[in-house]
């Protein structure tokens, strides 16, 4: 009999999925804007006021992204609020989840560039310059809408061509349709990697200094010898309960509280807006 | 089950930790009358907003909005730690248009950056009951007010005393209080009646049929306080009650027996008060101070400064009291802190915020608290700072002064913008033609509509037909191809054959031999399948029969075969 009313109580408590209307999208895009200019404007002579805007700026951003936009300009703007207010690790986590959609912006990486320079401590990154690597620039400067765009006219242009050779001859065939083939399938084969990484997790920093330990809880030794600070970027390897098993970027593996860091991830289920139900 | 019970139980405490934040509407009534309005409150708990709620029109009822909002703040301290409350309430009124059951659907609210939805509600209206014995009346002390200025109203409900002729029994005003229903409303006197502040007395009146009677008069005072100037709007009263037509009596069947009254029928009555219009005026502008804060009334105030040695540009926090010297009941929660960003002598010379300031009040005195930030190095004091109000009572602004605070302020060096996490940089560069590029501070943001447009690139089915469209279509071209060679080289190996059947016949001169018949019979059968000689090439082709297996000589046989041949288009 207790029992009913607990579980209504709990089922009531659960949170539903529900989107902003395109009015409210704006509304909320419009109030974030304006937040960040009068913040700019008051940069200089009144700091503190300044900043409270910088936050609102960041939360309405946030909002918008929270509702399931994914746009890189959109997240760039909220890593520019974030880093205003001084959160270097979610600045860095919101430019990392803009590179998905615009990685060779230019303000993109002079910013994404600038907010690493403040991270305290940097960890740097073992350079692998492989010749493979550095034929497949490409898969790092184009977006991957256009990638695939491209990749489908060359697709065309080959089934096409391989078309066409049924009924007549074509003066170097061969040559020809295996290199829109081989174009097609390397921007495919890009394409897919990008599908299968959006959904692998990255994740930075969050928290001002963080202790890497050798397991999963608070009863295991520190993986390394200095607690590590806010902004300092990471793979997962695997997520146990409420740790994150990284992999940071010299090679060196550990294991963090998830509450430490912001995971950079396009994960459907974030997608939406919280409900919370009321009386 | 204790067990599940304690989990679940912990569950939803620790939900309810993590959900600070809420917005809800309280509309307790599950049942209501054509007519009486429906009190519905929207209560934002811990969320800040600037937007007024926006309560879609709801089939069946209309809606008012009852103005101004009620704010209220908390803050408490358990082991050090300090959790602060705040809510905001905002009134609508829901007056039900026909009888049924009444859906009140759920509805959105978006503050704070988030959306709340509230769950949906069924509520059954019926008709109004008759007045009959009831009667109700509000008064106020009086008919204009200042904001500001409190206002004792008086409620008086006349209940027309019930005798049962039969039993002999008079219902006392205890009993006929009780009678009183649940759905009634009773506005601003609902906190007095709970208090127990109610008085009764005894009248002698007429009813409805007017027949002499006595009437319980039930009398109860409440102060309010206005919130906005312009007429003053109530929270509707309207009375309820079942109204006994007869009582019976119950013998108790307990050890010590006795007996007991109650209501064997009743009718439901109601009434509802006319509530008296009063306006509420703003003070009057002439000789207003500048830096007058709505108050009114008579108040001390006090200031303290802490630190009073600070650098140029460092807070110094002013803490202000202000007591009401005032007899009465005191709400001080409308009272708004001294204006100071008006004070002329201040602000020359100190950084003063212009946002308004919440306040804590203790008994008679609320205290404000105001960080201000000298300007420049050398001020050795914080000017006498005033307190306006208007006295109702002689209709006149009084304005108590403090004293002058002594202060010492440092002269310090000036913040700088790189200081600042992404300042702008400000190039220094002498020469114009040198100009060189700063590294550091971020860009500008992008704006426009289209960072509302999702980028996201999914596999979608559309995706996937796009890629395998070329495939198929490549197929279905090559499978064309194959079928119309195939159906090419039967035609040819059709062509050969007959051409070769055809040299057979002509090659033979005679059909003497079985072997020659043979060969005769089986080029005919090849040349069977023209339809132009089929005729002829069967009547042929009996004859090899007999020829081959009757063992009739066919002198004419091969030629005739041979002239048939030659003939054949």
């Amino acid at each position: 009999m207790i029992l009913i009313p607990a579980l209504l109580c709990i089922l009531a408590a659960s949170p539903q999925d529900i989107h902003l209307s395109n009015d409210q999208q704006i509304a909320v895009l419009t109030e974030a804007q304006t937040a960040y200019d009068n913040a700019v404007l008051l940069q200089t002579s009144d700091p503190v006021a300044s900043k409270d805007l910088f936050r609102r700026a960041a939360n309405r951003y946030q909002l918008l992204v929270d509702d399931g936009i994914e746009n890189g300009k959109l997240w760039y703007n909220l890593g520019n609020a974030q880093l205003q207010v001084g959160e270097i690790g979610e600045a860095i986590a919101a430019y990392r989840s803009s590179q998905r959609y615009m990685p060779s912006d230019g303000r993109l990486q002079a910013n994404l560039e600038y907010a690493r320079t403040l991270v305290t401590n940097p960890i740097t990154t073992k350079v692998t310059s492989s010749i493979l690597k550095r034929l497949a620039f490409w898969h790092e400067s184009l977006p991957t809408q256009v990638r695939l765009g491209v990749g489908i006219i060359f697709w065309f242009a080959c089934w096409s061509l391989v078309s066409v050779r049924l009924f007549r001859r074509v003066p170097g065939f061969k040559t020809i349709s295996i290199s829109l083939g081989c174009i097609a399938l390397s921007l495919g084969v890009s394409v897919g990697i990008d599908f299968s990484d959006q959904y692998q997790n990255h994740g930075v920093l969050t928290a001002k200094e963080v202790i890497v330990r050798k397991g999963n809880g608070v009863s295991y030794a520190p993986m390394l010898k200095d607690s590590l600070h806010e902004g300092i970027e990471f793979d997962i390897i695997q997520k146990r309960s409420d740790w994150l098993h990284i992999k940071l970027p010299n090679g060196s593996t550990g294991w963090i509280q998830e509450d430490d860091a912001q995971i950079v991830t396009l994960n459907k289920r974030h997608a939406g807006l919280f409900i919370y139900p009321a009386g | 089950m204790k067990y599940l019970f304690t989990l679940l139980f912990t569950f939803s405490l620790f939900s309810s930790v993590s959900f600070a934040q809420e917005v809800f509407v309280d509309m307790p009534q599950n049942q209501g009358y054509i007519g009486i309005p429906l009190k519905l409150v929207v209560v934002y708990k811990d969320v800040k907003t600037d937007r007024e709620p926006t309560i879609p029109e709801i089939d069946g009822f209309t809606i008012s909005r009852k103005p101004g909002t009620e704010t209220s703040s908390q803050t408490t301290f358990i082991n050090g730690k300090v959790t602060s409350t705040s809510t905001i309430k905002f009134t609508y009124y829901l007056t039900p248009q026909r009888v049924g059951s009444l859906d009140i659907p759920a509805i959105t609210f978006i503050a704070d950056g988030k959306a709340f939805q509230t769950v949906p509600k069924t509520i059954e209206i019926v008709e109004t009951p008759t007045s009959g014995a009831l009667k109700v009346q509000v008064k106020g002390t009086n008919s204009n007010v200042y904001l500001g200025q409190p206002i004792d109203m008086t409620l008086q409900i006349f209940v027309e005393q019930f005798t049962d002729k039969n039993l002999g029994v008079t219902l006392d005003a205890r009993d006929m209080f009780s009678l009183f229903s649940n759905n009634s409303s009773f506005g601003l006197f609902t906190q007095a009646l709970q208090d127990g502040r109610a008085q009764v007395q005894t009248i002698q009146g007429t009813s409805i049929e007017g027949v002499p009677t006595t009437f319980y008069v039930y009398t109860v005072q409440a102060t309010t306080w206005p919130e906005t100037t312009g007429t003053l709007h109530f929270d509707p009263i309207s009375i309820i009650a079942n109204y006994p037509i007869s009582l019976s009596r119950q013998r108790s069947t307990g050890f010590f027996g006795g007996s007991s009254l109650t209501v064997d029928q009743a009718e439901l009555i109601s009434a509802q008060a006319e509530m008296p219009t009063i306006e509420v005026l703003t003070p009057p502008e002439n000789d207003r101070p500048e830096w007058h804060s709505g108050a009114v009334g008579n108040f001390d105030f006090r200031v303290v400064a802490e630190p009073t040695n600070v650098n140029v540009g460092e807070p110094i926090t002013l803490t202000m009291r202000v007591t009401d010297l005032s007899s009465g009941p005191v709400n001080l929660d409308y009272l708004s802190a001294p204006a100071l960003d008006r004070v002329t002598a201040l602000t020359s010379k100190f950084k003063v915020p212009d946002k308004p300031l919440g306040g804590t009040i203790q008994g008679r005195t609320k205290t404000f608290t105001e960080t201000i930030r000298p300007r420049s190095g050398g001020i050795t004091e914080i000017p006498p700072l005033p307190l306006s109000s208007f006295d109702p009572v002689t209709e006149t602004y009084t304005t108590v002064w403090t004293n002058p605070i002594p202060i010492t302020v440092e002269t310090v060096a000036t913040v700088s913008a790189n200081d600042l996490v992404g300042g702008q940089v400000q190039s220094t560069t002498m020469e114009p033609q040198q100009i060189t590029e700063v590294d550091g501070g971020i860009l500008a943001n992008y704006t426009g509509i289209e960072l509302l447009q999702s980028q996201t690139t999914e596999v979608t089915p559309a995706l996937v037909a796009t890629i395998t469209f070329p495939p198929l279509v490549f197929s279905a071209l090559g499978c064309f191809i194959l079928v119309r060679r195939r159906a090419q080289s039967e035609t040819s190996i059709l062509k050969s054959s007959k051409k070769a059947a055809i040299q057979t016949i002509l090659s033979l001169s005679n059909a003497k031999s079985k072997e020659q018949v043979q060969q005769i019979a089986k080029s005919l059968r090849t040349l069977e399948k023209d339809e132009t000689v089929s005729v002829e090439i069967k009547s042929l082709l009996q004859r090899c029969d007999a020829a081959q297996f009757g063992g009739f000589n066919d002198s004419t046989l091969a030629h005739d075969a041979k002239t048939l041949v030659e003939h054949m288009p």
